[in-house]
């Protein structure tokens, strides 16, 4: 039984007016568009949503790519250049960082505003403002003006404001760039309190790591277009593989000589040669790594293997050259690397295979598996990896003399 | 928790519960249906128009020694100033010895107290828009509104002004008190000029958002006008002879009609010689002039709104 939908978009797209001069507007308005005098530029096309009630989406993509001009859109503070959309219910939003506050005037009166503009009877607005300026946590400084504040505190407030008055949609921008870990935190469980109370919430963000912690679906656009949508956990992950490939191929800049070595094939499987589809703690997994040499008269190889969670941390790593074992040599060959009773706890993990010189210095290639390493612990367990421990308690009834 | 459909066509009984907003430019019938919802959005948003003036006057007054004092003392400045100038210092007359003393003094404060208030709205509704980019762009509200509160800030501040005008009239015994049954056509007039002011706003307020050249232009061509309306003048032939050919364009001014009708109410319509026109035909002029500038400002800031957002 599917909820019903709040928000629907079919064949969305906006196109910026870029106009060479005034003149050229002058004209095109004087001639009834026949003559034009504008270039376009799409920000976003043919992006089709439908999000039932209390459902999180969340965007991601690189700069440019048109998550801005999406939300923009669906919070209706720009018009659609294609296509159709339709939102139902009190809709707020949070676009830009300060929106809308007068700086002249006090917290207090900012928020009234805010409220006043978001279609709220004064008398509501008045009402809800205790928990609102509870929320925001400025304590006296409500009573100051807001151009006193600290980039913080008018995140803070601007926050509070959009999520003071129940909405029943919510769009928010990339607004945890600033604000101390403390107020994420807070933020983070308003929202998920929301999100229970059947809020549909919108979010477009850099960090990753709040995309998976706060929707279960993820869209990514690459310049204007949808390049991928479903899952969170896959579609961030892929964005984030997408990501360090364009790194590195910035970094190599020319094109890979044809005589370098090269990864032919990598698996991650059971040590009993069973695929491995979702690994748990303590697993004796191994990893297959298989490679090719163009020139293997070459002084030898070596191969590195790194794991990293998702938020980017680097959990482990282990290596040929680490090892102390002699470099690999020869025209293909495949090496394997035993994982014992696998330490990492829950979490996926980015398994990433680096092919380098004999000297362990120079990087010919590095690759991820297709897929993350998901990994449950089966335990209560908390942390990154079990270490190898046991217990040695002494206790006595006698009190300390 | 519920998981998105893969795809839109969600059956009927699942479909959003909300009007499509297509990306077709607004055409005729959605601009005549925006216009009968004006009283519509009046009435839903008159707190947040409430609150949009009383933050425009507050900002005013923000941080002087006299606060609220202010908006009743610029008037009273005025007409200290022109009391004194015309009638102590230049002694000047119209019309002969027949007329009492501060005849143009009392015509000339009541012509610039109405033309401020009109210059006023417009110069403040040319640049609402523009100087409010970063609400438009972060939030969805009625942007119509704006220009409307800076027309009805406007009228505030005339009502205040013709209040002081009043108060001294009557207070330094400068000029006889109108009558009641005109006083009470100063509502009316008031909301013939809201109207007027606002509909010119709203036109200026969404052009210049597109052509930036809108508010310095206004700026200039207000000068011309101010000199076009009788503010300084008495628009009579009877009392300026240079006038009599110029006198169809100068009934065709609307502004002409929203002075003379002003100072009919304010000064009672006497004497004669000063309100060469009746008051039912300046009211008449000014409806049509105030119905006609509201719709054509309406229209062009609706047709217009769908770009404002992206180019403040």
């Amino acid at each position: 039984m599917a909820a019903p939908l709040v928000l629907e978009a079919q064949g969305l797209g906006k196109a910026y007016r870029l106009y060479r001069s005034p003149l050229a507007r002058a004209l095109e308005a004087a001639t009834l568009g026949r003559v034009r005098g504008h270039a376009e530029h799409w920000a976003l096309r043919d992006v089709d949503l439908a999000l039932p009630r209390g459902a999180a989406l969340g965007l991601c993509g690189a700069n440019g790519a048109g998550k801005s001009t999406l939300l923009k859109l669906l919070a209706g503070t720009t018009a659609p250049s294609a296509g159709r959309y339709r939102v139902a219910g009190r809709v707020a939003s949070l676009l830009e960082l300060g929106s809308g506050f007068h700086k002249d005037f006090t917290g207090v009166e900012n928020v009234e505003m805010l409220g006043v503009l978001a279609g709220h009877a004064r008398r509501d607005v008045r009402r809800r403002l205790p928990a609102i300026l509870e929320f925001a946590e400025l304590g006296d400084a409500v009573h100051d003006p807001v151009r006193t504040y600290s980039t913080g505190m008018g995140l803070r407030l601007g926050f509070a404001a959009a999520l003071g008055f129940e909405p029943e949609v919510l769009i928010l921008d990339e607004v945890f760039a600033v604000g101390d870990a403390y107020f994420q935190k807070r933020c983070v469980d308003r929202l998920l309190e929301l999100r229970g109370a059947g809020c549909t919430v919108l979010f477009c963000s850099h960090g990753l790591y709040d995309l998976r912690q706060l929707c279960d679906e993820a869209l990514w656009l690459d310049s204007g277009a949808v390049r991928a949508r479903g899952d969170v956990v896959e579609v961030t992950n892929a964005y984030a593989a997408w990501q360090r490939e364009r790194v590195l191929s910035r970094a190599d800049g020319a094109e890979r000589p044809a005589d370098w070595p090269r990864l032919t094939r990598l698996a991650l499987r059971r040590a009993d040669g069973a695929p491995l589809e979702r690994a748990r703690s303590g697993d004796d997994l191994e990893l297959v790594v298989e490679w090719e040499d163009p020139r293997a008269a070459r002084a030898g190889l070596h191969v590195g293997v790194t794991f990293t969670r998702q938020d980017q941390t680097l959990c482990a790593a282990a290596g040929t050259q680490l090892d102390g074992r002699p470099a690999l040599v020869g025209a293909r060959g495949r090496a394997v690397l035993e994982l014992p009773r696998l330490a990492l706890l829950s979490g996926s993990f980015d398994v990433r295979v680096h092919l380098f010189d004999a000297a362990g210095l120079f990087r010919f290639e590095e690759r991820s598996l297709d897929a993350p390493l998901v990994v449950e612990a089966g335990t209560a367990e908390v942390g990154l990896v079990r270490l190898a421990h046991r217990w040695r308690v002494d206790a006595t009834r006698e009190a300390a003399a | 928790m519920p998981r998105p459909a893969p795809r839109p066509g969600a059956s009927p009984a699942d479909a959003c519960a909300a009007p499509w907003i297509h990306a077709t430019p607004p055409g005729a019938l959605a601009l005549a249906a925006r216009m009968l919802r004006w009283p519509a959005v009046l009435l839903a948003r008159r707190d947040l128009l409430a609150t949009l003036l009383r933050r425009d006057l507050e900002a005013r007054v923000r941080g002087t020694a006299l606060s609220w004092l202010w908006l009743l003392a610029q008037p009273l400045l005025l007409f200290a100033v022109y009391a004194f100038l015309f009638t102590a210092v230049l002694g000047l007359r119209v019309g002969g010895d027949g007329l009492p003393s501060a005849t143009l003094a009392v015509s000339m404060f009541t012509g610039t107290l109405v033309w401020s208030s009109l210059a006023e709205a417009l110069t403040r509704s040319a640049t609402c828009l523009t100087e409010r980019g970063h609400l438009l762009r972060c939030l969805r509200f009625p942007a119509e509104l704006l220009p409307l509160e800076a027309a009805l800030a406007s009228c505030v501040t005339l009502a205040l002004g013709a209040l002081v005008y009043l108060a001294c009239a009557a207070l330094f015994g400068l000029w006889p008190l109108p009558s009641a049954a005109l006083l009470a056509l100063a509502p009316l007039l008031l909301l013939l000029q809201l109207v007027f002011s606002a509909g010119l706003g709203l036109l200026v307020a969404s052009v210049n958002v597109l052509w930036r050249d809108t508010a310095p232009f206004l700026t200039a061509a207000l000068t011309v006008w101010m000199f076009a309306t009788p503010v300084f003048w008495i628009a009579s032939p009877e009392v300026l002879p240079s006038v009599a050919p110029w006198m169809p364009w100068i009934e065709a001014n609307p502004a002409t009609a929203l002075v003379e009708a002003w100072r009919h109410v304010l000064m009672g319509g006497e004497p004669a010689l000063v309100h060469p026109r009746a008051l039912g035909e300046s009211l008449a002029r000014l409806a049509s002039w105030s119905a006609a500038a509201f719709a054509l400002g309406s229209l062009v800031f609706f047709r217009l709104q769908r770009h404002l957002a992206d180019e403040v």
